[in-house]
C-alpha cells in the first residue's frame, strides 16, 4: 500500500480524518495545518523527497474557506508543485488536492480507495 | 523594484551540467518581493533538482543560502564558505546580482536562474507591471506622473498613435493599456491638459543605454 502524507486544514480535512477514527488507514501521515492557504510548494515536494509516495491536500470546499481564499491559494500551489514534479520527470499525480467539508467522510474514503491507500 | 521570473527548469539544469556541488544563492531584496529568487524559491528549485537527480540516479550535493542583497559586496561574506565548497553558484538574483556575485568570487562559475524583466510595481498580488526603463533623464513632470517611455509600446513623447483603441494598445489589446490614454486621463484629472499642447523635442537618449554602461558617483559618499 502507498505511504501518503496528508496536509489537512484544521477546519475541514482534519475533522474528516478525526471522524474516521480507528478506520483511518495507518499508512497515512497526517499534517494538521491552520489553513491549506498556508501550505508552501516546497513543503509538498519535501515530503516526496523524504519518501512519501503521494501527497494529499485536504482543503475546505471552494468558496467556503474560513480565511476566504486559502483553499484557492492551495489549489494554485498544488498546480505549481505538479509543474515541479513534471520538471523533475515524475508523475504529477503524486500530489493531489481535494475539497471537502468536515462531514464528507464518504468522500475521503473514496479518495483513499482511488489513491490505493485502502 | 527589479522584477524577474525563473528560467525554465531544463535551462537551469543544462547550465549546472555535471557540477556535483551546487550552491543555490537567493537574494533577499527585489526578487524576494516578486517571488522569483528569495528563500522560498531557492528551496523550491533545490527540491526540484534533488527529485530530478534522484530520478536519474545522479549524485549531487546542493546547498541553499539567501543573502540580504547580491548587489552589495558586504553581504557575500556570510556565504564565503559555501562558495568555497561549491563547484558552481546558481544565482537567483537579478542580472545585477549574478554579475556582482561573479565579481566578488572571481574563481567561481556563476549562472543565472532568473530572467530579469523590468523595473516595476506590484499592481496586485502575484502581478507586476513595468513602470520605468531607467532612461536617466526623468520626464514624468511633463506627463502627469505617467511615463510615456515605459508605458507606451512605442515610447512616444508626442502620442498617442493610431493603435490606441478603447484605452488599449494595439500591441496587446487584452493586456496592455495605452500609455497615452493613461496620460490624457491623468492630465485631465489634475487640470493640466495644457501641458499636452506643447510638442516635446527629440529626447537625448545618451543618458540612457545609448550612452553606454552608466555610472553614478556621489562624491560625499565616497571614501
Amino acid at each position: 500500500m502507498s505511504k501518503i502524507v496528508a496536509f489537512c486544514c484544521e477546519n475541514s480535512g482534519h475533522k474528516v480524518v478525526e471522524s474516521l477514527g480507528l478506520s483511518m488507514p495507518s499508512n497515512v501521515d497526517i499534517r494538521k495545518i491552520p489553513c491549506t492557504g498556508r501550505l508552501e510548494i516546497a513543503q509538498m515536494l519535501a515530503e516526496i523527497e523524504q519518501g512519501a509516495e503521494k501527497v494529499l491536500v485536504l482543503a475546505c470546499p471552494l468558496d467556503n474557506c474560513k480565511y476566504v481564499r486559502g483553499n484557492q491559494r492551495a489549489a494554485k500551489r498544488v498546480a505549481a508543485a505538479k509543474n515541479a514534479l513534471r520538471d523533475a520527470g515524475l508523475s504529477e499525480d503524486m500530489i493531489r488536492i481535494e475539497f471537502m467539508s468536515s462531514l464528507d467522510k464518504h468522500k475521503l474514503k473514496a479518495v483513499f480507495v482511488e489513491m490505493g491507500v485502502i | 523594484m527589479i522584477v524577474a521570473e525563473r528560467k525554465p527548469f531544463d535551462e537551469i539544469l543544462s547550465m549546472i551540467g555535471n557540477a556535483r556541488k551546487v550552491l543555490i544563492l537567493g537574494c533577499g531584496s527585489c526578487v524576494t518581493v516578486c517571488m522569483a529568487g528569495g528563500e522560498k524559491e531557492t528551496q523550491l528549485l533545490a527540491s526540484t533538482i534533488r527529485l530530478s537527480d534522484k530520478k536519474q540516479n545522479i549524485t549531487r550535493e546542493l546547498r541553499c543560502a539567501t543573502i540580504e542583497r547580491q548587489c552589495d559586496k558586504e553581504f557575500f561574506a556570510a556565504v564565503a564558505n559555501d562558495v568555497k565548497w561549491a563547484d558552481i553558484i546558481v544565482s537567483m538574483a537579478c542580472g545585477v546580482g549574478v554579475q556582482f556575485c561573479g565579481e566578488v568570487f572571481t574563481d567561481k562559475e556563476v549562472v543565472p536562474a532568473l530572467n530579469t524583466k523590468f523595473y516595476g510595481a506590484t499592481v496586485e498580488q502575484g502581478v507586476w507591471s513595468e513602470r520605468c526603463v531607467g532612461c536617466g533623464d526623468c520626464v514624468l513632470f511633463k506627463f502627469g506622473g505617467i511615463c510615456p517611455i515605459a508605458r507606451c509600446s512605442k515610447s512616444l513623447l508626442n502620442g498617442p498613435c493610431g493603435g490606441s483603441q478603447n484605452g488599449m494598445c494595439e500591441v496587446d489589446p487584452e493586456n496592455i493599456q495605452c500609455g497615452w490614454q493613461l496620460i490624457y486621463d491623468r492630465m485631465a484629472a489634475i487640470g493640466r491638459l495644457d501641458l499636452l499642447e506643447q510638442n516635446q523635442p527629440l529626447k537625448n537618449w545618451s543618458t540612457g543605454r545609448d550612452g553606454g554602461p552608466r555610472r553614478v558617483v556621489k562624491e560625499d559618499a565616497t571614501l
